[in-house]
């Protein structure tokens, strides 16, 4: 026969496995909103590079025109 | 009360208790309760043991929590504005790639965080459980407890 055994009454534990548990929530939401932060920044530099490399090529094809110009000049 | 690591598990201690024969029914009353009242002084003290552990590894984790929300403060205000404004991306790439290290430093901490909240959790949860398990393991530091 199983012996039921009073038990034990637990005080501060279980109030501070809330306050942990709380805190793990917290730290997944921050967590998730900094990966979100990385993500966003990452995809401004995609942004800014392709607008660099649009006016950098635009840049070279006038450059490059510039010199065709200065062969073109007869002497 | 000394440590004795034949002694029988603190929770089997009680157990045995309530198995032995006595003379009389008022010395097992006063026996049982004895026996519980002195395991659960011991669970007592392992559970204030464990409740300050986690309230200091709570305000270590507040602090990786607070570093992550000021690293992606600066990842807006001093990359991501200045790129949306135009900037030239080298020129911010560097401070980037300072925040990013640090990002992916605090990303770590919170993640350990997580995970060790859980293992503390389900020690406070229930104390008795956790004592129970921890004299299981370490049969040297059972209480020898002298009734």
């Amino acid at each position: 026969m199983e012996i039921q055994l009073p038990e034990y009454p637990a005080s501060a534990g279980p109030a501070a496995a809330k306050r942990v548990n709380t805190l793990r929530e917290r730290s997944a939401a921050a967590r998730a909103t900094l990966q979100r932060e990385l993500d966003r920044t990452v995809e401004a530099f995609d942004r800014a590079f392709e607008v660099t490399d649009r006016q950098r090529t635009v840049r070279d094809r006038i450059a490059d025109a510039a010199r065709a110009n200065t062969q073109r000049v007869p002497r | 009360m000394s440590t004795n690591a034949a002694s029988p598990t603190p929770h089997d201690l009680r157990l045995l208790a309530r198995e032995q024969q006595y003379g009389n029914s008022n010395l097992e009353v006063e026996t049982v309760k004895q026996i519980d009242a002195l395991v659960f002084e011991k669970v007592r003290t392992y559970e204030a043991a464990i409740v300050e552990a986690a309230e200091d590894f709570v305000a270590n984790a507040a602090d990786d929590m607070t570093a992550a929300k000021e690293i992606g403060f600066a990842l807006a205000e001093e990359v991501r504005q200045a790129l949306d404004s135009g900037a030239d991306p080298t020129a911010v790439a560097k401070r980037f790639e300072a925040l990013r290290r640090d990002a992916e430093t605090a990303l770590g901490a919170l993640e350990r965080a997580e995970r060790e909240s859980a293992w503390h959790a389900e020690k406070l949860q229930d104390p008795y459980a956790g004592y129970s398990m921890l004299m299981q393991r370490y049969p040297i530091l059972r209480p020898a407890l002298a009734v």
